[in-house]
């Protein structure tokens, strides 16, 4: 049970609730809210009236709650839908074409995590920036995953030569950039744990997105980003050892 | 060596306290709300702002979420 006297739980679609509404019209699970009372929340900061009408109202009971967790999700639809459309053009045809179904599965998982973070609202942003920020965190991850579906993480030779050529147009600087890339290699190889070598190349170099990585290895955005940045003070350090300017002037001479 | 502080920022990531994304996310919509009210999210969260400019997938997060707030400004509550 949560501060509010709210416990979630998944319930099979089609149970005699107010939540079957729900589950019919957006899939075969949905969020069950039971024992609810009315929060007493103690809020540091002054609510606007639409903020606590959203919170008060997700934390009654029985039809004015389910008339709000419909509201809710219908608010999380659009703010995974409108991110989902945000993101169409970098999409391969196979998920664009899927965008509607991600959208919608997306915003039923928001309303599961709004739902059992409501406790934790304390006002301090509006509720619906609040809320869509879990709205754009699922749908997001849901349509990383997507794309990356069937490749493969795997560097090859050029990899590293295409990260010096993306980089600056200035001679000077672009020789500078490959001499760096390929200290960086050299660094990347020898200075770094396998776990923070692998997910560098993958997300340095080869671009995949830390939520894949995570995905693939069955862990958290969380954690791989830490190892990312693990193994990139790593390689400052180096770097820094072999007479680069990477410390707090970064590149500057 | 004079490489430009931006390349070698996109391969070491920025300088300074990053909190991670479990903890910058926490405070996505309070640096948002700053941000889109004038004031300077950066100083008034400056660990998000390190972890923003560190981490790829937060700060495409980061950026649809400013887009969507942007576009839906007003949004009924439950009746």
């Amino acid at each position: 049970m949560g501060a509010l006297g709210v416990a979630l739980h998944r319930r099979p679609f089609g149970m005699n609730s107010w939540l079957g509404r729900v589950a019919s019209a957006h899939g075969d699970q949905d969020v069950v809210l039971d024992s609810v009372s009315a929060p007493h929340a103690e809020f540091p900061h002054e609510l606007d009236q639409e903020s606590r009408l959203w919170f008060e109202r997700l934390g009654s009971t029985g039809p004015q709650q389910a008339d709000a967790v419909e509201a809710l999700f219908e608010l999380l639809h659009h703010g995974a839908r409108h991110e989902a459309n945000r993101r169409r053009g970098s999409l391969p045809p196979a998920i664009v074409s899927e965008l509607d179904d991600l959208a919608r599965q997306a915003a039923d998982d928001a309303v599961t995590a709004v739902l059992r973070k409501l406790a934790d609202y304390r006002g301090a942003s509006r509720f619906t920036t609040w809320a869509w920020k879990f709205a754009i965190l699922e749908v997001s991850a849901t349509l990383r995953r997507a794309a990356w579906r069937g490749r493969a993480i795997t560097i090859d030779d050029a990899a590293w030569g295409r990260l010096a050529d993306s980089m600056p147009v200035d001679p000077l600087a672009a020789v500078e950039a490959r001499e760096l890339v390929a200290a960086l290699e050299r660094s990347v190889t020898t200075d770094l744990t396998p776990l923070q070598r692998d997910v560098f190349v993958a997300v340095v170099v080869l671009h995949a997105p830390v939520d894949v990585v995570a995905n693939r290895r069955g862990t958290t955005r969380g954690a791989i980003y830490k190892a990312l940045h693990d193994g990139r003070r790593t390689l400052r350090r180096a770097l820094a050892a072999q007479g680069w300017a990477v410390d707090e002037t970064g590149g500057a001479p | 060596m004079t490489v430009p502080l931006e390349t070698v920022r996109r391969f070491l990531g920025p300088v300074g306290a990053d909190p991670g994304c479990d903890a910058s996310l926490e405070t996505f919509d309070l640096f948002l709300e700053a941000d889109l009210g004038g004031r300077s999210a950066a100083e008034l969260y400056p660990a998000a702002a390190v972890h923003l400019e560190g981490c790829p997938d937060c700060r495409e997060d980061y950026i649809g979420l400013r887009e969507l707030v942007q576009s839906a400004a007003e949004w009924p509550a439950p009746g």
